[in-house]
C-alpha cells in the first residue's frame, strides 16, 4: 500500500513538473546561431561586415541560381543590346531571356530578374547600413556614409540605366524594413525624379573631405570618391543635364590627374592587370573554388562570365573553352586601325582555328574576360572559379566622357582628351566630334557593357543614332547570323520603349501601383 | 473496421472462497473462441445478480461455486457477452467474437470511444489491411480509407509518400500530424516495421482532431502499436521475398526515327540536314538507354520475429525486423537501395488490481521500446537536369552506352580528370558533345551510376513511459513521458571524373554530416467515466509540454589520399588547413521549439441514442512572438442513434442501425519554423566580400536577416462536417457517408510582396483556402457455403479552392521551367484550386496559310509579335487582343484529383486467402514534362512521331522546328492522369493445423503476391501517380516508377 502512495506521488509531481512547463520561460527560446541586429551593432567593430554586406550583391551579378536569368552581369545585358554582339550560346532558346533581349522580344517573364533583384539587395542593405552608421561614432563615420551613398548609387545606376522608371527609396523611417509603406511598395520614380534623388547623395559624397579620392592599397574594392566622380559623370551624360555638364567635367580632370594610363592595354585585362594604374572601380572575384550552382551560387569567389563568354574551344595560347556566348560581330573587328593595340586585347580570333561553334559563332570572342589559365582556381567547379575582376570603370571612360562633355559645351578640348587616349593606345584616328567619340568608344570598350548607352545618350547627335543600333543589332558584316527582319521585334525599327528592358512581372503582381515601361 | 482487445485491461472480480455450502453447485469447465477454437484466457465468469466471480485460467479453464438454478455470465472484451444456466458439473463454453461493429472500440486522441458513440469522422485500419505492406506504413494508407489522399513521390526505395487529408490544407505545410502510441512523431514514420502495427487511425475532422489542437489542421494520424494479447506466448515469424521489376518502358525515338526527326527539324528551322539515315542503319547504333538503364528483378526482402503474450501481470510484445530493398534504378550499381532493422518493445506491468475496494483500484506502468536503424541511398528523381531516368529519356539513340572509340575518346579529353569505366575498366560514352551540340546536364546514366554515393543513414529510438493509477471509482490519473530521440547523416564524395561539360571534377573531396533531434513530451491526463442510468459521462483534463531540440554537425575537405569507395571520409584526405575552402566544418545546435497545452473535454450519451462531445485545447507555441503565443481552439459534436428511437422499435429486422453526426471545430497550423517573427542578422557566404587585391583574405559580412513581421499568429482551420452511419443486415452491410467544409484562414505564407525590397520576404496570415468534400464508405460481408468474401470500398470527392491568396493580384507562379523552356508550368489564382496546370490553351494545329489568317492571331507580345505558320498549334486567345502572350496563359489541368478511391475484396475458403486490393483516382492530370526544349538532339517522347508534317497530317502534335511558342507551356504537355491501379494482389494458404501441430507449429500460411500488377491509365508515361511537393504534384520530368513486384512469402506462429 505504501508503495502505490509512492507512486501516485511521484505522478502527481511529474505532473506539477508537467503543469510548471507552461510558463511563458518555457516558450521562449533563444537563437542559437544568430545575435539580434541590437545585439550585434551594439559593437561598433561590428560596423564593418554591414559595409561589407552592402558590397556583397555586386558578386552576385554573374550568376544567381535563385532567380529567373540566373546570368545576367550587366555587362553581357548591355553587351547584347548593342550592335557589337550576338548573344550565342548553344541554339535559339539557350537561356531564353538573354535570347530575347538578344532580338528585342523581351518582356515581363523574360528580363534580367536576377539584376533587379541583386541591386535592390544592395539598395536594401546600403540602406540599413546607413541606418547602422546613425548610431556609429567611429572617426571614419562621415568617410562611410559617403562610400555607402556612392555605392547605393551604383546600383540606382544600373537600375536607372536598363530599367528607367523604378521604384526609388532610401529610407529608414520602417526599419529593418525598407522605407515603404504597409503595402511594402515604394514610389515608382520617373528616370528624371530619381536621377534627382541620387545626383544629391553623388554630391554629398564628392563633397565629404575625408572620402578618399584613390584606393588604398590592400583596401581595393571600396568605394571612392573617383569612383562617384564617374558615376556622377555616368548620370549626367546620360541624363543629359546640361547644368551639370561643367562640374563633371571638373570631376573628369580630376580623375584623369589622379589615375594615369595605362601603357601596355592588353596588360589591363589580365591578372597582373586587375587594379592597375588606370582602374577606378572593379567588382573582385577571386580565383577560389568554393561556388556551386545550387545553394552556394553566390559565395564570395570566382566568377562564372569568363566561362559563359569562353568560345566553344579553347584557343592555344589565349584561352580554355567555355560556352561560347557573346560572339563579336565581324563589324567590330573591322573598326580596329592597324597599331591599336585595343584590337588583338579586346577580341579572340578563333577564326581559322576553331572548328566547333554555337549559335551565332562569328569564331570572334571576347577576350577581356576570356577564360584563361592564370584565373581559373585549382579547385571546385572550373566554369564559376575564375578569378577575373570585373572592371567597372577605367580612366580610359574620363577620357572618353570628358571629350563628350567638351565638345557638347563646345570648349574645344575634346580633341585633346581623345589624343592623349589615342597615343596610348595606338592606331592612327582623327576627328573630334560626337561621332568620333562615340566611335572611340566602340573600339575601347568592347565587352564591357559601355556601348548601348554612350549610344543612347548620343541619340540624336550628328552621326549618332539608335536606330543604328538596332539595326546594327541585326547585322553583322559577314551576314551570316543576321536576324531576319521577322525575328526582330517590329520588324527591325528602334522605339523609345527599347531604350529599357521590361519590368519583372513579379513585381508588377506584387504591387499594383508598379506601371510598366510604356511599349511592354 | 477495428477492434482493439488488449488495450484495455481485464475487469476481474474477486475470488469469493468458495465453501461447499448447501444449496450451492460447482461448475467447471474450459472457455474457448468459437472462431479458432482456442482457449481463451481471462474471461470473467460471474455469477448473475451477484459479487461472486471467476477468470479463466491460461488454458481456459475455470472452475466457479454458485447458487442452485442460477446464471453465470461469461464476459470478455471483444466478444458477445453469454449467460448460462447453471447445471452443475463440467460446462464448456465458447464464447463468439463480436463482430458487430456497434461495440468495436475507437482509438481517439487521448482514449478509446466505443464506435457506436463516435461523433466525429473518423476513418481507420487495421492489421490485417496492413498485412500485405511490407515497405513504408503510409504505402498501406493508399485507397485504404476515405478523405485520405496518398501519392508516392517516387518508386525509389523508402521514398516517402505524400498523404493528405481532405485535400490540401493550406498552401504552406499539408502533412498530417503523426501520434504513435500517444507520441508525436516529427519526420515521418518510416522507421515502423508495417507488422508491429495494430491499428491506424485517421482523424479527418475538426471534432476529432482538436484535441491535438495547434497541430491538428492537416488531420491526425494516429498509430496503435501491437500489444500481447491473453495467453500462451506466441512466436511469429513472416518472411517474404519479391523480384521487382518496372511496369513500363516509355516509348521514345529508334536511331532511325530520331535522325529523321531531327533531320526534318533542322529543314523546317532553314538549316541542312545532319543525319545520314543510311549511314545510321549501317552502323547498327541504336541504344536504347531505358532498358540499359533498369535493374531487372531487383530483389526486395523482408523478415520479422515477434513474440508476444499477455497474463494478469504482465503484457508483453518483443519484435524485431529487417527490410531491404534493391531500386530499380541503381539498385544494381549500390546507388539507389534501402535497408531497416526495426526492434521494438511494449510491455504493459499491472501493479495493483484491486477490485475489492473502490480507491486506487489499479496501477498500470507502460514501457514502448523502438529502435530503428535505416541505410538509404538514393539518387536524383523526377528532374530534368541530367537525373539517370531522366537523360535516358533524352540521351541520342545513336549514342552507344560504352565508347565506341576509347582511344580517340581519351585524346580528345586528354587534359580532363579521369574518364568513367565501369567495373572491367570499359570505357563509358561521353554524353557531352554531340554534333557540335553540347547536351548540358544530360548524362550517361550507366557512368554516373558507376561513381560512388556513401549513402545516408538514420538511428531513431522512441520511447514512451507511462503511469496510470485508478484513483477512485472510475477517475483515472495518466503521467506519461515520452521521447524521440533520432540521429541521422549523411555522406558524399566526389572523385574526379569527366562526366559532360558541365561536370568534370578534377579534385576529390569527401562530405560527411550528422543530425540528432531529440524531443520529449510530458503529459497529464485526469479522467472520469460514469454511467449513471443510461447517461454515460466522459471527462477528460489534460496538460500537455513537448520540446524538440536538435543539433548538426559537418565536415567537408578536398583531395582524398587515394581513390578508395570504402573510404571516402573528409579525415582520408591530404587537404591542409592554410586554404580555407579545402577543409570546413559546420555545427550549432538548432532552435528549440516548445509547445506548452492544457485541453478539456466532454463526452455524453444518453443510451447512445443522443451524443454530445466538446472539447478545448489551448496552445503556445515558441514559433510566434510573445504577444501571440496562445491560441485556444474550440470544438464540439453532436450524434443522434435514430435507430434507438422507442419510435423505431417497429422498424424492419435487416435495418440495424443508422446515426447522425454533425461537428464543428477549429484547428490550427504553427508549422513555420522559428524566429518568423522578428528579425536577427545573418551571415554566410554570399554576405562576405574580398577587399584588397588577389589572394587577399575575405572580409565577412553581415546584414539583417529578413524582414521580420510580430504580428503573425496561428493559421486557422475552422471544418463542419456532417456524417450518416448505417447498418443493415445484421451488419453484414455497413455505409457511411461524410460530408465536409474546411476552411483555413490567415493561411502563415511568405507574403508575395515585391522582389525590390531586396530582402527575403517576411511570413504573414494571409490567405484562405477552402476544401469541400463527400466521403463514402462501404462494406459488405456474405457468405457462400464455406466462401467467406469481404468487400469493402471507399471514395472521397474533394473540391479545393484558393479562396484568396492574399495579394491584390491574388495570382502567383508556383513552378518554372525556363531552363527546359517550358516557362510557367504551374501557377495559383483566388477562386481556382491550389495549384493548377498553367499554359495556353490550344485548338488543334493550323492546317494552311488560310486557316492563320482567318485567325488573325499573332504570336507574341504586340511590338514583337509574328504571326504563326502552317503547323503551329492553334492558342485560344483568351483576352481577345489579337495577340498570343502571357495574357493568355490559363488553367490547363491540375494534379490533384477529384475523387480518390479504393476497393477490395477478401476471400476465404478453408485454407486459402486471397485478397485484391484496387485504388485509384480520376479527375486529375499529369504534366508531362518529360522534355529538355532547350537541348537540340535530345531523344523525344514517341508521340512526335505524329508531329504535323503537312496540311492534313496532325491536327494535336504541332511541326517540329526551333519554334518557341510551340514548345511554350500549353495544354499540349497535359494528359489525363486518372488512373486504376491493382495495389495488391494476394493469395495465401494456411497449412492444416493437423499437420503443422505436430512440428509445434500452431498456424503456417504461405502467400504469394503481386503488388502493382497492373494501372489502367491512358497516360503514356510511367507512372501517372507523382507526388513531390504540393505544388509540383503530377509534374513528370521522369519519374522514377513504382515497381511492379512478384513476392513469395511465409508466415509461421509457434
Amino acid at each position: 500500500m505504501k508503495n502505490n502512495i509512492k507512486l501516485s506521488a511521484m505522478a502527481l509531481a511529474l505532473a506539477t513538473i508537467g503543469l510548471s512547463a507552461c510558463s511563458e520561460d518555457f516558450l521562449d527560446v533563444e537563437n542559437p546561431t544568430q545575435l539580434t541586429l541590437e545585439e550585434y551593432f551594439s559593437d561598433p567593430e561590428k560596423m564593418e561586415s554591414s559595409v561589407t554586406a552592402a558590397y556583397a550583391p555586386l558578386h552576385w551579378f554573374d550568376y544567381n541560381a535563385h532567380k529567373d536569368c540566373s546570368y545576367a552581369d550587366p555587362v553581357l545585358i548591355a553587351d547584347i543590346m548593342s550592335d557589337q554582339m550576338f548573344v550565342g550560346g548553344s541554339n535559339s532558346t539557350d537561356q531564353p531571356a538573354l535570347q530575347k533581349i538578344g532580338n528585342w522580344s523581351a518582356d515581363a517573364n523574360n528580363t534580367p530578374v536576377s539584376l533587379w533583384d541583386d541591386c535592390y539587395s544592395g539598395v536594401k542593405r546600403c540602406n540599413d547600413c546607413l541606418h547602422y552608421l546613425e548610431g556609429y561614432n567611429g572617426g571614419n563615420k562621415n568617410q562611410l556614409i559617403a562610400e555607402i551613398y556612392t555605392l547605393r548609387a551604383y546600383y540606382y545606376n544600373i537600375l536607372w540605366k536598363f530599367w528607367g522608371n523604378i521604384p526609388y527609396y532610401e529610407g529608414n523611417e520602417e526599419f529593418p524594413s525598407p522605407s515603404i509603406d504597409n503595402g511594402y511598395s515604394a514610389k515608382q520614380l520617373s528616370p528624371s525624379e530619381s536621377y534627382a534623388q541620387i545626383i544629391k547623395y553623388l554630391e554629398l559624397a564628392i563633397n565629404e573631405p575625408t572620402f578618399p579620392s584613390t584606393q588604398k592599397a590592400g583596401e581595393e574594392g571600396h568605394a571612392t570618391k573617383a569612383f562617384a566622380k564617374m558615376l556622377y559623370s555616368d548620370f549626367v551624360l546620360y541624363q543629359k543635364d546640361k547644368d551639370r555638364y561643367s562640374t563633371a567635367l571638373g570631376y573628369m580632370d580630376d580623375v584623369i590627374a589622379e589615375y594615369p594610363l595605362e601603357k601596355d592595354f592588353a596588360k589591363i585585362f589580365t591578372e597582373a592587370g586587375e587594379w592597375c594604374s588606370e582602374s577606378i572601380f572593379e567588382i573582385n572575384y577571386v580565383k577560389v573554388g568554393t561556388r556551386d550552382w545550387n545553394d552556394n551560387d553566390r559565395v564570395a569567389a570566382g566568377t562564372v562570365l569568363p566561362a559563359f563568354v569562353g568560345p566553344a574551344e579553347a584557343v592555344e595560347g589565349k584561352c580554355s573553352s567555355g560556352w561560347g556566348f557573346t560572339p563579336i560581330k565581324e563589324s567590330v573587328w573591322d573598326l580596329f586601325a592597324n597599331g591599336d593595340q585595343r584590337r588583338d586585347a579586346s577580341i579572340i580570333d578563333a577564326r581559322g582555328i576553331a572548328t566547333s561553334g554555337r549559335y551565332q559563332c562569328t569564331y570572334l570572342y571576347n577576350a577581356k574576360y576570356a577564360p584563361r589559365a592564370e584565373n581559373l582556381a585549382s579547385s571546385g567547379d572550373p566554369n564559376l572559379s575564375y578569378g577575373n575582376n570585373r572592371r567597372v570603370y577605367r580612366v580610359a571612360e574620363a577620357y572618353i566622357n570628358a571629350a563628350e562633355l567638351s565638345a557638347k559645351l563646345g570648349n574645344g578640348k575634346a580633341e585633346g582628351y581623345l589624343t592623349t587616349l589615342r597615343e596610348a593606345r595606338g592606331g592612327s584616328y582623327t576627328g573630334s566630334s560626337i561621332a568620333d567619340i562615340v566611335e572611340e568608344a566602340a573600339r575601347e570598350f568592347v565587352g564591357e557593357g559601355k556601348r548601348f548607352f554612350i549610344v543612347l545618350r548620343n541619340d540624336g547627335e550628328n552621326g549618332v543614332s539608335a536606330q543604328n543600333l538596332f539595326v546594327g543589332a541585326a547585322n553583322d558584316n559577314s551576314g551570316k547570323y543576321n536576324y531576319t527582319a521577322e525575328q526582330m521585334a517590329q520588324n527591325g525599327k528602334f522605339a523609345e520603349y527599347n531604350k529599357y528592358l521590361p519590368i519583372p512581372q513579379e513585381d508588377l503582381s506584387a504591387d499594383q501601383n508598379l506601371k510598366q515601361n510604356p511599349g511592354y | 473496421m477495428k477492434r482493439l482487445l488488449t488495450f484495455i485491461t481485464i475487469m476481474c472480480f474477486a475470488v469469493m472462497s468458495a465453501w461447499a455450502q448447501n444449496g450451492r453447485v460447482t461448475v467447471h469447465g474450459k472457455v474457448v473462441s468459437k472462431t479458432d477454437g482456442e482457449p481463451l484466457l481471462g474471461v470473467t465468469i460471474a455469477e448473475k445478480g451477484t459479487t461472486n466471480g471467476t477468470i479463466s485460467d491460461l488454458d481456459g479453464h475455470y472452475s466457479i461455486s454458485c447458487a442452485e438454478g442460477a446464471t453465470i455470465v461469461a464476459s470478455y472484451v471483444g466478444y458477445v457477452t453469454q449467460e448460462i444456466a447453471v447445471k452443475g458439473g463440467e460446462q464448456n463454453i465458447v464464447l463468439e467474437e463480436d463482430n458487430i461493429g456497434l461495440e468495436e472500440i475507437v482509438v481517439i486522441g487521448y482514449g478509446v470511444q466505443k464506435k457506436s458513440v463516435v461523433t466525429a469522422a473518423i476513418s481507420g485500419i487495421n492489421a490485417d489491411d496492413i498485412a500485405g505492406t511490407t515497405n513504408r506504413v503510409d504505402n498501406a494508407l493508399r485507397g485504404a480509407a476515405s478523405g485520405v489522399t496518398v501519392t508516392a513521390t517516387s518508386g525509389q526505395p523508402g521514398a516517402s509518400s505524400q498523404v493528405r487529408i481532405r485535400g490540401v490544407g493550406t498552401i504552406n505545410n499539408s502533412d498530417p500530424l503523426y501520434i504513435v502510441d500517444g507520441m508525436p512523431i516529427d519526420g515521418g514514420i518510416d522507421y515502423l516495421a508495417p507488422s508491429d502495427i495494430q491499428s491506424i487511425e485517421v482523424l479527418k475532422d475538426a471534432a476529432s482532431g482538436a484535441v491535438y489542437g495547434a497541430r491538428a489542421a492537416n488531420g491526425v494520424i494516429i498509430v496503435t502499436t501491437k500489444k500481447g494479447k491473453t495467453g500462451k506466448p506466441v512466436v511469429s515469424y513472416d518472411f517474404s521475398y519479391g523480384f521487382q521489376n518496372t511496369t513500363k518502358t516509355r516509348d521514345v525515338l529508334n536511331a532511325v526515327e530520331y535522325a529523321t526527326i531531327w533531320n526534318e527539324y533542322q529543314y523546317n528551322s532553314g538549316f541542312n540536314p545532319i543525319f545520314d539515315v543510311e549511314e545510321i542503319k549501317a552502323k547498327g547504333i541504336d541504344t536504347d538507354w531505358q532498358r540499359r538503364l533498369w535493374n531487372y528483378n531487383a530483389p526486395v526482402q523482408s523478415h520479422q520475429l515477434s513474440v508476444s503474450g499477455a497474463n494478469e501481470r504482465v503484457n508483453y510484445y518483443f519484435s524485431a525486423g529487417y527490410y531491404n530493398q534493391e531500386g530499380i534504378i541503381g539498385g544494381d550499381f549500390d546507388r539507389s537501395n534501402y535497408e531497416r532493422f526495426n526492434f521494438r518493445s511494449n510491455n504493459i506491468f499491472t501493479l495493483v488490481d484491486a477490485k475489492d475496494r473502490n480507491w486506487l483500484s489499479n496501477v498500470n506502468v507502460g514501457i514502448n521500446i523502438a529502435y530503428t536503424h535505416i541505410n538509404s541511398k538514393g539518387i536524383e528523381t523526377n528532374s530534368e537536369f541530367g537525373s539517370p531516368l531522366g537523360s535516358a529519356l533524352m540521351n541520342p539513340p545513336l549514342m552507344p552506352v560504352y565508347s565506341d572509340n576509347p582511344e580517340a575518346d581519351r585524346a580528345a579529353h586528354a587534359g580532363d580528370p579521369w574518364l568513367i569505366t565501369d567495373k572491367n575498366g570499359y570505357l563509358y560514352s561521353i554524353v557531352d558533345n554531340f554534333q557540335g551540340e553540347k547536351l548540358q546536364e544530360l548524362k550517361n546514366p550507366l557512368a554516373f551510376l558507376s561513381l560512388p554515393d556513401p549513402g545516408s543513414w538514420s538511428d531513431k529510438f522512441v520511447s514512451n513511459f507511462y503511469a496510470e493509477v485508478t484513483l477512485w471509482d472510475n477517475l483515472k490519473f495518466k503521467s506519461s513521458y515520452g521521447t524521440d530521440m533520432g540521429f541521422w547523416g549523411n555522406r558524399s564524395a566526389t572523385i574526379p571524373h569527366y562526366m559532360n561539360t558541365m561536370e568534370k571534377p578534377s579534385v576529390s573531396s569527401a562530405q560527411m554530416s550528422w543530425n540528432k533531434g531529440f524531443t520529449w513530451q510530458l503529459e497529464n491526463t485526469l479522467s472520469y467515466d460514469k454511467t449513471i442510468s443510461g447517461h454515460t459521462f466522459q471527462i477528460l483534463l489534460g496538460q500537455s509540454a513537448k520540446k524538440n531540440k536538435g543539433a548538426y554537425l559537418g565536415a567537408y575537405s578536398k583531395y582524398l589520399v587515394a581513390i578508395d569507395y570504402d573510404r571516402l571520409y573528409p579525415d582520408f584526405t591530404t587537404g591542409n588547413s592554410a586554404n580555407a575552402d579545402e577543409r570546413n566544418g559546420w555545427g550549432a545546435d538548432n532552435a528549440d521549439h516548445t509547445l506548452a497545452s492544457l485541453f478539456a473535454r466532454v463526452s455524453y450519451d444518453y443510451k447512445s441514442r443522443y451524443m454530445f462531445q466538446a472539447t478545448v485545447r489551448r496552445d503556445g507555441s515558441s514559433n510566434f512572438g510573445p504577444d501571440n503565443h496562445y491560441a485556444t481552439f474550440p470544438s464540439f459534436s453532436v450524434g443522434w442513434n435514430i435507430t434507438r428511437e422507442s419510435f423505431l422499435e417497429n422498424r424492419p429486422r435487416w435495418w440495424n442501425n443508422t446515426k447522425l453526426r454533425y461537428s464543428w471545430g477549429k484547428n490550427g497550423n504553427e508549422n513555420i519554423g522559428a524566429f518568423a517573427y522578428m528579425v536577427n542578422t545573418s551571415t554566410g557566404h554570399i554576405n562576405n566580400y574580398f577587399f584588397g587585391p588577389e589572394g587577399s583574405a575575405i572580409s565577412t559580412g553581415a546584414k539583417a536577416s529578413g524582414i521580420p513581421n510580430p504580428a503573425i499568429h496561428w493559421e486557422e482551420n475552422i471544418q463542419h462536417d456532417a456524417g450518416i452511419d448505417m447498418d443493415f443486415f445484421n451488419s453484414a452491410l455497413s455505409l457511411s457517408v461524410d460530408w465536409y467544409k474546411k476552411t483555413t484562414d490567415g493561411m502563415l505564407q511568405t507574403q508575395p510582396i515585391v522582389t525590390y525590397v531586396g530582402e527575403a520576404k517576411p511570413i504573414g496570415n494571409i490567405g484562405k483556402m477552402e476544401n469541400t468534400g463527400w466521403e463514402f464508405d462501404l462494406s459488405y460481408r456474405w457468405n457462400i457455403n464455406d466462401i467467406k468474401f469481404r468487400f469493402a470500398a471507399n471514395a472521397s470527392y474533394l473540391k479545393n479552392k484558393l479562396v484568396d491568396y492574399g495579394t491584390e493580384s491574388g495570382e502567383n507562379d508556383v513552378e518554372t521551367m525556363s531552363a527546359a523552356g517550358f516557362g510557367v508550368i504551374a501557377h495559383c489564382k483566388n477562386g481556382e484550386p491550389y495549384p493548377y496546370f498553367y499554359g495556353y490553351q490550344t485548338a488543334g494545329v493550323f492546317q494552311n496559310m488560310a486557316e492563320v489568317e482567318a485567325s488573325g492571331l499573332k504570336y507574341g507580345n504586340e511590338e514583337s509579335s509574328k504571326a504563326p505558320k502552317p503547323g503551329d498549334l492553334i492558342f485560344v486567345d483568351q483576352n481577345g487582343d489579337g495577340f498570343i502572350n502571357d495574357a493568355d496563359n490559363t488553367k490547363i489541368g491540375k494534379g490533384m484529383p477529384d475523387w480518390t478511391y479504393g476497393f477490395s475484396l477478401n476471400v476465404d475458403y478453408k485454407g486459402f486467402d486471397f485478397v485484391a486490393q484496387f485504388q485509384g483516382v480520376l479527375g486529375a492530370d499529369v504534366y508531362d514534362a518529360t522534355r529538355r526544349n532547350d537541348i537540340k538532339y535530345v531523344n523525344l517522347p514517341a508521340y512526335i512521331k505524329d508531329r504535323w508534317t503537312g496540311e492534313g497530317t496532325s491536327n494535336t502534335v504541332p511541326i517540329f522546328d526551333e519554334t518557341a511558342y510551340n514548345k511554350h507551356s500549353s495544354d499540349f504537355f497535359v494528359k489525363d492522369g486518372s488512373y486504376l491501379r491493382l495495389r495488391n494482389i494476394e493469395l495465401g494458404y494456411t497449412l492444416p493445423q493437423q499437420l503443422t501441430s505436430k512440428a509445434f507449429i500452431s498456424k503456417a500460411r504461405v502467400f504469394v503476391s503481386c503488388q502493382n500488377l497492373f494501372t489502367a491509365t491512358k497516360y503514356e508515361g510511367f507512372d501517372p501517380e507523382i507526388g513531390q511537393s504540393t505544388t509540383a504534384i503530377g509534374i513528370d520530368k521522369g519519374i522514377y516508377p513504382q515497381a511492379r513486384t512478384l513476392t513469395f512469402g511465409c508466415n509461421v506462429s509457434f
